[in-house]
Parts: structure tokens; sequence; C-alpha cells
């Protein structure tokens, strides 16, 4: 059986990247004249997804 | 005949064929039982089982609604989608492993049996299916009225759109339930990304060129008009009022709910997350960027200014080359089929499981039943978008919304499954899940479903409030029982 071991850090953490989702882009990026915001919202969903994939191949969540 | 039509016919009676074969072939896997037909008897592999997630998940709003999207409303269209796939792979990755072990555990083959299994209420099971059909048979209409407009557009006919859909989503179930809908929609996922990979590289390496600018100079106009940074359209209120909806898509949605029963391992569970985060992230960007591009070109004055959203699309495909517009044509029918039959085997199997399995009356043929029951949920549908009735149309705006209070009932229940039995947590289950859609209802009753969408109060939209209600209610039910249980003179 595997341990999950990671499952409550990675929730918390879960919850605090979808934050940040809606966050930075009212806070920081509404002005944005170039492609932050599409890189912002691009890249922390691809981060997100590869380390939820990672932890999740290994079972640790 | 025109090119197009010629062209578009020979590509239909292609995409047809070759996705009949694979459904035909795919009885092999043979159908005896209600399990068989409705959730493959827990037995597909990661790559069907991926496949057939995403293909059900994106519908034909990707191509037609989001392109749109992006294009009126700018980047904050990527936001609302990219949001969705991040909650629904941590969804996917928490949540998803403890319920297709329970699935298999205690047999749950419809998503509406999962609930009145978890809650031990027969009622609540009734409930969830009725809120099912009010909420997806609009959804399901509105795909296929989105395929006949198309149809008729291209002269092919609106009836003749209904039609195709309709044999379509028939067939495609009929001859062996989810293995049929799974081959099916794995070869329509690779349609509809293939045809959109196909669209953005066109874009960028021979429409943005031939039209005399650059890719920069595209990226500056749409700078300069800010469709880069949070539009007036993307005030906080509708941000939220798009993704709250969608960021519990995965624990509301029948079609995608049982999805998470099906695979025939742990290692292809998790495998499936990897290939969908894979699709999920392609699929969003290159749609909205198809959108952008468009509208960069709009802005340089390099294509027409398109003043209804639905009509980006199909404006932009009717430049292209007939076999590349018939390409994407077939990709946004593939889109709306693959979704559509996956909603009818979903919501047929809730009837099946629910209101003639449990209820003893097994002596009926079951695969008859189900043929059955889901030749008359299509034919609803399509009757309905035969009728073009706007407000049947316009309440599969409000779908997400509508299925809204299932999402505390259900997450509660997935979290804590010893304690979901108790009579206080079945009540409050089932007021959450009565006041939910009620409130829903009477909203889009009052004000038009697509008015009650975006409307906000106290500076949260209805959906938000809908979500606080309904949570608040089903906690209220956990956190009374626990209360009690440990309460002097309490039973345990």
């Amino acid at each position: 059986m595997e341990s999950r071991k990671l499952k409550t850090p990675y929730v918390v953490l879960s919850i605090a990247v979808v934050v940040l989702f809606y966050l930075v882009p009212y806070l920081m990026l509404s002005e944005s004249r170039n492609l932050e915001l599409a890189l912002f919202w691009s890249v922390i969903t691809l981060s997100w997804l590869t380390v939820t994939n990672v932890l999740l191949v290994r079972g640790l969540i | 005949m025109s090119d197009l039509l010629q062209v578009f016919a020979l590509m239909l009676v292609a995409y047809v064929s070759l996705g009949s074969l694979i459904a035909y072939f795919s009885r092999r896997y043979g159908v005896k039982s209600s399990r068989d037909y409705f959730v493959s008897g827990y037995r597909l592999g990661w790559f069907l089982a991926s496949m057939t997630y995403a293909a059900t998940t994106y519908s034909a709003f990707m191509m037609v609604g989001l392109v749109g999207l992006a294009y009126s409303t700018g980047v904050g269209a990527l936001g609302f989608e990219l949001v969705y796939l991040l909650a629904t792979v941590v969804i996917l990755a928490v949540l998803g492993p403890a319920v297709w072990s329970m699935a298999r555990e205690r047999g749950w083959v419809s998503p509406s049996e999962m609930l009145s299994d978890l809650y031990e209420s027969k009622t609540i099971g009734y409930v969830t299916v009725g809120i099912y059909l009010v909420a997806m048979i609009p959804y399901v209409t509105a795909q296929i009225v989105g395929v006949a407009t198309i149809f008729e557009s291209i002269g092919v006919g609106y009836d003749t759109g209904i039609l195709v859909m309709c044999v379509l989503i028939l067939a495609w179930i009929v001859l062996a339930g989810m293995w049929s809908v799974a081959t099916t929609d794995a070869y329509q996922g690779m349609w509809m990304l293939a045809a959109a990979i196909t669209l953005i590289l066109l874009l960028v390496g021979q429409v943005v060129p031939s039209a005399g600018t650059t890719l920069d100079q595209v990226i500056n106009a749409l700078s300069e008009k800010g469709f880069l940074g949070i539009t007036s359209f993307w005030t906080p209120q509708t941000f939220l009022a798009y993704t709250i909806p969608w960021i519990f898509f995965a624990t509301t949605n029948p079609q995608v709910v049982v999805r998470l029963y099906v695979h025939k391992d742990m290692t292809a569970y998790r495998k499936s997350v990897l290939l969908f985060s894979v699709f999920g992230f392609l699929y969003t960007v290159v749609v909205v960027y198809v959108g952008l591009l468009v509208r960069g070109l709009t802005e340089l004055g390099l294509f027409e200014h398109v003043s209804k959203s639905d009509l980006v699309t199909p404006t932009l495909v009717s430049r292209l080359h007939p076999v590349l517009a018939s390409f994407i044509y077939i990709s946004i029918l593939a889109a709306a089929v693959s979704t559509a039959n996956s909603i009818i085997l979903a919501v047929a199997s809730s009837f099946v499981r629910d209101l003639i399995e449990k209820r003893g009356k097994s002596g009926l043929s079951v695969s008859k039943v189900s043929n059955t029951i889901v030749a008359l949920l299509t034919i609803t549908s399509a009757y309905l978008a035969y009728l073009r009735l706007g407000f049947v149309v316009d309440l599969s705006v409000l779908t997400s919304v509508l299925l809204l209070p299932l999402a505390p009932v259900t997450i509660a229940a997935w979290l804590a499954p010893h304690e979901s039995k108790g009579d206080t947590q079945k009540k409050a289950a089932l007021t959450s899940l009565l006041v939910g859609t009620s409130l829903a209802f009477s909203f889009a009753l009052m004000l038009g479903p697509r008015k009650t969408f975006l409307t906000s109060y106290y500076g949260l939209p209805i959906s938000a409030l809908i979500l606080i209600v309904t949570s608040l209610i089903t906690l209220a039910g956990y956190v009374t029982s626990r209360v009690r249980s440990h309460s002097p003179g309490s039973d345990r």
C-alpha cells in the first residue's frame, strides 16, 4: 500500500496555486501589455500539472 | 454543388465510416451486463480512459465558443479555461483514486447510484437523476443545435445536421455502450487536437505572413488594444461567474464522474491523468491563441470584424481551403458527438440503475432497456433542437450552475464515506440539492439563463452564492452529526 504521504501539503499548495491564479492577474498583471499574463497563467498551470503528475505516478498523493 | 460541400460530404463519409468501424470492432470486448454497458466492466486501459475523458470534457464549445471568447474578450479566456484544467487535474489526483477504488468495491455504475449509495438514500438518487435531466438535456440539445447550424451555414441543411448528430450519438452508443463510446472518443479526440494544431500552424505559418504582417505586429496590435491584459469584460465577478462552476466540473457532471470508475487498475488511472493533462493544456492553449491571432489580424485591418463571437470560427474557416475547412468542421462535429453521447450514456445509466435495476425490475433485458432509454433521451434532445426553442438552448449556459449543488454533496461524501450515511447528513444533502437547484432554476426563470449566469449580488456571482449556500447546508449536516456523536449521553 502506497503512503500518499504528501497528500496534505499537496492539497494546501494546490489551493494556494489556485488562489494565485486569481489574485496575481487582478493585482499585478491586469494592465499587461505584452504576453506576461498569458505566460503567467500558462506557466503556473504547466508547472502544477507537472508536479501533480510526478507525485501521482510515484504514489505520493 | 460547391467545392466545400463536395469535400465536406466526402470527409463526413470517411469520418463516419471509420468511426463506425471502430465502434463495431469494440463489440469484441463483450457487453453482458449494465456494468459492461455503462462503465466497460471497469476494464479500460490508460489510453482509452484518458482520451474518452478529454473528448467528453472538451465539447464543440472549444473550437466555436472559446475561440470567439478569446477573440472578443482577450487573454482572460485563457485564464478561464486553464483554471478549469488545473482544478480538474488536482481533483483527479486527490479525490479520484478513492472514488475509483470505492466504485469497484461497491459496484457503482451510475453517478446517481454513487450518491444514493454513499448517503444510503434512494431519494437522493432520484433527485440527482432529476437534476441531470433538467441540466444535461439542454446541454446535449445545444451541441446538436451547434452542429445543425454549421451544417446549415455550409448548405447541407439544419435538419440534416440534426439527423447526422442523432444517428451518430445513437449508433456509437448502442453498438457496445461505453466500449464503443470510449473507442470512438479516442478517435474523435485525436481528430479534434489534430484540427486545432493544424489551424494554429496554418495561421502562424501561412495566413499571417501572406497577409503581409508578422507575428510581432499581431502581438503589438493586441497589446495596444489591451487584449493581452484584463479587458473590461473580465471583471472579477465575471471571471468568478465563469470559473466557479468549471472548477467543480469533475465532481458535478455525470459524464465525467462516471469516467472515474472505468480504469482497469491504478496504473492505468495515473497514466490517464497524465495524458489528459497534456491533451487539455495543448488543446486549450492552441484554441485560445487561434482566437487571439484572428483578433490581432482584425485590429490590423487584415480580417473583417466579427461582432458575434460564435461566428468567429465559421468566418475564419470559410476563408480556408475546402479540405482544411472540412477538416475543422468535422472536428467540431466530433467534439459535439463525443460530448453528447457520453452525456446520454451517463444519464441513461442513472435511469437504468436507479429507476429500474435497483427497484428489482431486473427481469428486463439490460441491453434492450438501456438502448431504449438512450434512444428516448437522444430523440428528445434532437426534437428540442429541431424546435429551436431559445429557452432550452439558453438553459445550456446554466448547465454547470444547475449542477453546482452536487459539488459540496459529492465532495463531502467522497471525503467522509463512513459518515455520509447518517440521518442528519442525508437530510442536509437532500436539502442542499433541492435548495441549490431551486435557486438556480428560479433565477433562470426570473432573469433568463444568460443574465443569471453573469448577475452578481453583494459582489458575488449567483454561482458563488449557490455554492456557498449549498456548502453551508451540507457542512452543517456533517458538523451537527459529529457534535451530537461527541456530546454526553450520545450512543457512541
